[in-house]
């Protein structure tokens, strides 16, 4: 092998470690022994307030504590999954006026990006705050929606050890969601008036590092 | 002289009102589901679809051909209540019959924003009319939006306690030997009248403080007769007086705790001849289970002075499948004659609400009917009966 030969191999090698070293974050997946995972969502109308729970979310990113702003994934639940506290209630959130179950059975937050974060860290632990950005997939329809977000990052410790391996992240996000956006018109004169027409949604999600 | 007045069959052209458990199963106010904010008569789109596919079966056939909507032209909504009963009187020789109970057409439109007229043709014999029962009734409803207070004028009934569907409720009766055929509010009674409804507090949309004040005329319960103290039958309100009605009711869903849902209120409606005074709660478990109760006073100058009490529990056990337990008691003086006594009445009522198809409940009933009275002027009885009501609705 030839000197420039033996060069030009050793800055291939060199960037193929640096860039998986410093480029590539980690994957996450949610995880319920780091943390119940859970979404809620709240419709307030002017004359009724209906408040829902998921308790069965997936997801999987990828997340880098020196580049939060890089993060992207997706996370997904089951409308099947969403209750409201009356069971006729669900029947008919997942009816073809409303979420149209049969057709779109699941809910998706593509996220592309954190963007605006103010960033602070201390003794392992990284908090951020700032803005989530993504599709929102929901009745067949995406749509470019942002969110508020706050994440907690801790890195590997004795103490994580005791829930999952690897980092574990906690999120906490809200996002507001048009359900006429989605092509959501619902039975005539209930949309606005008994459900909202713009749905809250938090959510409170757990993961750590595969 | 056997009493055979009391018959089960007398009991015609019933209206079948909202259920004010369902308030308790699902946390929807009456007005969330009907068209008048008191309940009962005509359901909106919401009232409508909520309950339409409701059932025990469910055919294909029958399930992919459900009218989507009550609402046949735009800004008009239709309904329909139909019933019939199988029951037997309280005569030891008395035969178990089947006959209609029950024919009531509704109809609304919403001319405006803030305007929709309300209307309701409810069939009934006229050999067996209630004093007070009306055939036609309807009224204009007044909102500006839902902030506002709504304005009801018309001709209908006041928002008296709580609106039960069951007429044989000791609530609106005078505890006799007839019980059921002597009511002092009399099914689809209505007055021609205005009323006022408005929510003071809209806490979240999840707590509600709605205040009711309103005036009606008196010319219906004017057909209310009931023995003076010189011994006539006389009407127990003159027909030219004004009643006037003020409820107050709070009512909450999922507020105090994230699976109950709870009300309590009371009204008082009062003339010239009558007040009465109602005072009601209950709670509930969403989808599970509920728990009412009422106590009502009504006392009509000479004619009668009466204190009667109802508890009734709703267990849902499934979708379409509902049993219920009510027990109530009613006592107090009234003349009889020239007589005065003192009526006691017990009902125990064990029966279920089955869904058997889309739009069609079968209702069976155990009832157990107790009456005393003192002195003694009339023979009293004590029976148990087995009804059955099968129930059309749209």
């Amino acid at each position: 092998m030839s000197i420039s030969k033996f060069f030009a191999l050793a800055i291939i090698g060199l960037f193929v470690v640096t860039s998986s070293s410093f480029a590539g974050g980690k994957n996450f997946s949610l995880n319920n022994n780091v943390g119940k995972n859970q979404i809620k969502f709240d419709s307030e109308a002017p004359v009724e307030t209906i408040n829902g729970v998921v308790n069965t979310v997936n997801g999987n990113f990828t997340m880098d504590m020196s580049n939060f702003e890089a993060t992207t994934g997706t996370i997904t639940l089951n409308i099947a999954d969403m209750k409201t506290g009356v069971e006729k209630r669900d029947e008919h959130m997942r009816g073809a006026d409303w979420l149209n179950a049969d057709k779109n059975p699941q809910i998706k937050y593509q996220i592309t990006k954190l963007t605006g974060l103010k960033t602070s860290s201390e003794n392992g632990k990284f908090t951020t705050k700032g803005t989530v950005e993504g599709n929102f997939m929901l009745n067949g329809v995406s749509k470019y929606l942002k969110g508020t977000v706050n994440i907690n990052y801790i890195q590997e410790n004795a103490e994580t050890k005791k829930r999952a391996s690897g980092d574990i992240v906690n999120i906490q996000a809200k996002i507001d969601v048009p359900l006429a956006d989605f092509g959501i018109k619902g039975k005539s004169g209930v949309l606005g008036n008994k459900v909202a027409n713009v749905v809250k949604i938090s959510a409170v999600l757990f993961a750590n590092s595969n | 002289m056997k009493i055979v007045l009391f018959l089960i069959s007398f009991l015609v052209a019933i209206p079948l009102l909202s259920l004010p458990q369902y308030q308790l199963l699902t946390g929807n106010r009456c007005g969330n589901c009907h068209v008048n904010h008191q309940g009962g008569g005509q359901r909106n789109e919401l009232g409508y679809y909520s309950m339409a596919d409701v059932s025990i079966l469910k055919p294909d056939f029958i399930m992919k051909n459900l009218p989507e909507s009550n609402s046949p032209f735009s800004n008009t909504m239709i309904g329909l209540d139909l019933r019939a009963q199988m029951a037997r009187g309280v005569a030891d020789d008395a035969e178990r019959r089947v006959f209609p109970m029950q024919f009531a057409a509704y109809a609304s439109h919403q001319a405006t924003d803030w305007l929709t007229l309300e209307g309701t043709f409810s069939f009934y014999n006229k050999e067996r009319r209630y004093p007070g029962q009306q055939m036609f009734f309807g009224s204009a409803l007044i909102q500006p939006n839902l902030s506002f207070p709504q304005l009801r004028v018309g001709y209908f009934q006041p928002s008296i306690g709580v609106r039960f569907d069951d007429h044989t409720n000791f609530a609106r009766l005078v505890p006799n030997n007839r019980v059921f055929n002597t009511p002092i509010i009399a099914p689809n009674y209505a007055e021609l009248g205005a009323e006022m409804t408005y929510d003071v507090v809209n806490y979240k949309a999840k707590g509600f403080v709605t205040l009711t004040g309103g005036a009606f005329s008196t010319r219906s319960l004017n057909d209310v007769t009931m023995f003076s103290e010189n011994g006539q039958l006389l009407p127990i309100v003159k027909n030219d007086d004004i009643s006037y009605i003020g409820r107050i009711q709070f009512s909450e869903n999922h507020l105090i705790t994230d699976i109950t849902n709870s009300t309590l209120g009371a009204s008082y409606f009062t003339n010239a001849g009558v007040t009465m005074t109602n005072v009601f709660g209950g709670v509930g478990v969403s989808d599970a289970f509920s728990l009412m109760a009422e106590y009502s006073m009504k006392e009509a100058n000479s004619f009668f002075s009466i204190q009667s009490t109802s508890i009734s529990a709703m267990y849902q056990a499934t979708e379409g499948v509902f049993f219920e337990l009510r027990a109530e008691e009613s006592s107090g003086t009234i003349q009889q004659g020239s007589e005065k006594v003192t009526n006691t009445n017990k009902q125990l009522v064990l029966g279920s609400q089955l869904f058997i198809l889309p739009g069609i409940v079968l209702r069976p009933e155990y009832r157990i009917l107790d009456t005393e009275q003192s002195p003694r002027l009339l023979e009293q009885y004590t029976s148990s009966r087995f009804f059955v009501q099968l129930y059309a609705f749209f």
